[in-house]
């Protein structure tokens, strides 16, 4: 008898692509494109630690007015491919911490004393979960096109179309500094809002302990 | 409280994991308020455009090498109202339909598949047999209107650079929302401060720049080439840097606030 399962559990695949993805390969981030960054990262990213500012709009209005966004200033840590520890207004009354280890979201709220727990494919979107499983294989599920941006301009920019089943993200851009440094990203979600992620620092492949991914 | 409905947790979340990682194994739960699985292209079309209506029950999974996946396809029919392709029926987990817009101010789409649940084959095997995937494939329906005219306010994120603060360019409105058949006809400076705005992206690889004073807009300037029509980029920067932005390669940083410019595009 066939055994039916949700892809969830498929993520142990995604561990062995971990352990092989190539490590500091070589390579010339100022000859490269947006789009050769974004191949660059997935396949030699194992771990990495952000600080962010993450904005959120809401759909444009039907004059196509868009409101202004509500910011969440953000730290992440992430090891693939599955764990991070997610913390919103870091050092506020109100922070938000969540942590998710094999499928598991855990989060306090700092605000209301409110924590809980809960399967990380019910609050999280299936490409950032996707984004978390596996290194190397970005061009198989994404799409990726350099945008056409003017001559010395100091960003590049790649657009991405993901193609993660259930995913709500319609298009991606990610933006890149003159020296090859990830500094923004942006996601339009299918029910047209947006999120525009403003990087202001990141380190790659970091070392991690078990007792960061716990709240 | 419910966790689960806290949808800017979601989006956070997105944003962030998203942003330097990539992909890999994914998951999916029916659930999860995705789009659905079925596309309807440009939703906001010109008159004549091509237009596709597909589903894709597969995502990023394939039918495994020596795998026979046809006994599990799905019948998927689709149809429209009014009119604006023959209805189809299509045996597969992917599918879709190539159509010329109607003349119809607008019309929906509706994708009905024979079965509520697909199962997809997997390359992997236990004792008790072979793996499946089972993905939800409930009646989708889509809807596109003609436009004339679009007006869209393109948001110009800020960014640090390391050392340079600089607000992200923007495409302007296209596939997969708009038609790829509009053109710009005016470009408005929306925000209270002066900013300086790039226009490339067009077929000849020409690039036009602009000082724009608040709400001035580039039709009502002269000397602007009508290359500028054929743009698909924006981009913007404050004439004066904003006096909050901190931009450090090593230290604390407050990226400069967005800019904002209207666009208005036309069918050609």
């Amino acid at each position: 008898m066939n055994r039916i399962r949700s892809l969830y559990s498929i993520p142990l695949c995604s561990i062995a692509l971990a352990l092989t993805m190539t490590l500091g390969a070589t390579f010339s981030a100022q000859a490269a494109s947006a789009s050769d960054l974004l191949r660059y990262y997935d396949k030699t990213t194992y771990s990495g630690a952000l600080d962010v500012y993450v904005d959120l709009y809401a759909a444009p209005d039907k004059n196509g007015k868009v409101g202004a966004p509500q910011r969440y200033p953000a730290k992440l840590l992430f090891e693939r491919p599955d764990r991070f520890r997610l913390v919103l207004r870091p050092g506020a009354k109100n922070e938000f911490r969540a942590v998710s280890e094999a499928g598991i979201v855990r989060w306090l709220d700092l605000a209301t004393g409110f924590s809980g727990k809960e399967e990380a494919d019910k609050v999280t979107d299936p490409l950032a979960l996707a984004l978390l499983g596996a290194a190397g294989e970005l061009m198989r599920f994404s799409a990726a096109k350099d945008l056409p941006v003017s001559k010395g301009t100091k960003l590049s920019g790649a657009r991405f179309d993901p193609k993660s089943y259930g995913s709500g993200v319609e298009s991606g851009l990610a933006w890149f500094g003159s020296d090859g440094q990830p500094v923004g990203f942006e996601f339009n979600m299918t029910d047209r809002s947006r999120v525009f992620v403003a990087v202001m620092t990141f380190a790659q492949n970091v070392q991690t302990s078990p007792d960061d991914f716990k709240l | 409280m419910h966790f689960s409905q806290n949808r800017w947790f979601r989006y956070v979340v997105v944003g962030i994991c998203s942003s330097v990682v990539a992909t890999g194994c994914i998951i999916h739960r029916g659930e999860l308020s995705g789009p659905g699985y079925v596309r309807l292209e440009p939703s906001s079309y010109c008159p004549g455009d091509a237009m596709t209506a597909s589903y894709d029950l597969l995502g990023t999974d394939v039918c495994p090498a020596g795998v026979d996946c046809a006994p599990f396809f799905p019948i998927v029919a689709i149809d429209s109202a009014p009119i604006a392709f023959p209805a189809q029926s299509i045996t597969n987990y992917v599918g879709g339909v190539n159509f010329t817009a109607p003349d119809a101010d607008q019309f929906t789409v509706t994708f009905n598949p024979d079965r509520d649940n697909v199962l997809i084959p997997t390359a992997e095997t236990t004792p008790d047999g072979r793996v499946f995937l089972q993905r939800s494939s409930p009646d989708q329906i889509r809807s596109a209107r003609r436009v004339s005219t679009v007006n869209q306010e393109l948001v110009h994120g800020g960014m640090c650079a390391g050392s340079a603060p600089v607000n992200s360019a923007q495409p302007l409105p296209g596939l997969p929302q708009f038609s790829p058949n509009l053109r710009l006809t005016d470009l408005c400076n929306v925000n209270s401060v002066a900013v300086i705005v790039t226009l490339s992206g067009g077929p000849d690889g020409s690039s036009f720049m602009q000082t724009l004073s608040p709400g001035q807009c580039l039709a009502s300037m002269p000397g602007v080439p009508s290359s500028t029509e054929n743009a698909r980029v924006v981009e913007v920067r404050p004439a004066v840097v904003d006096p909050g932005t901190r931009c450090t390669a090593t230290g604390p940083s407050m990226p400069p606030p967005p800019l904002r410019t209207l666009a208005r595009m036309q069918c050609r």
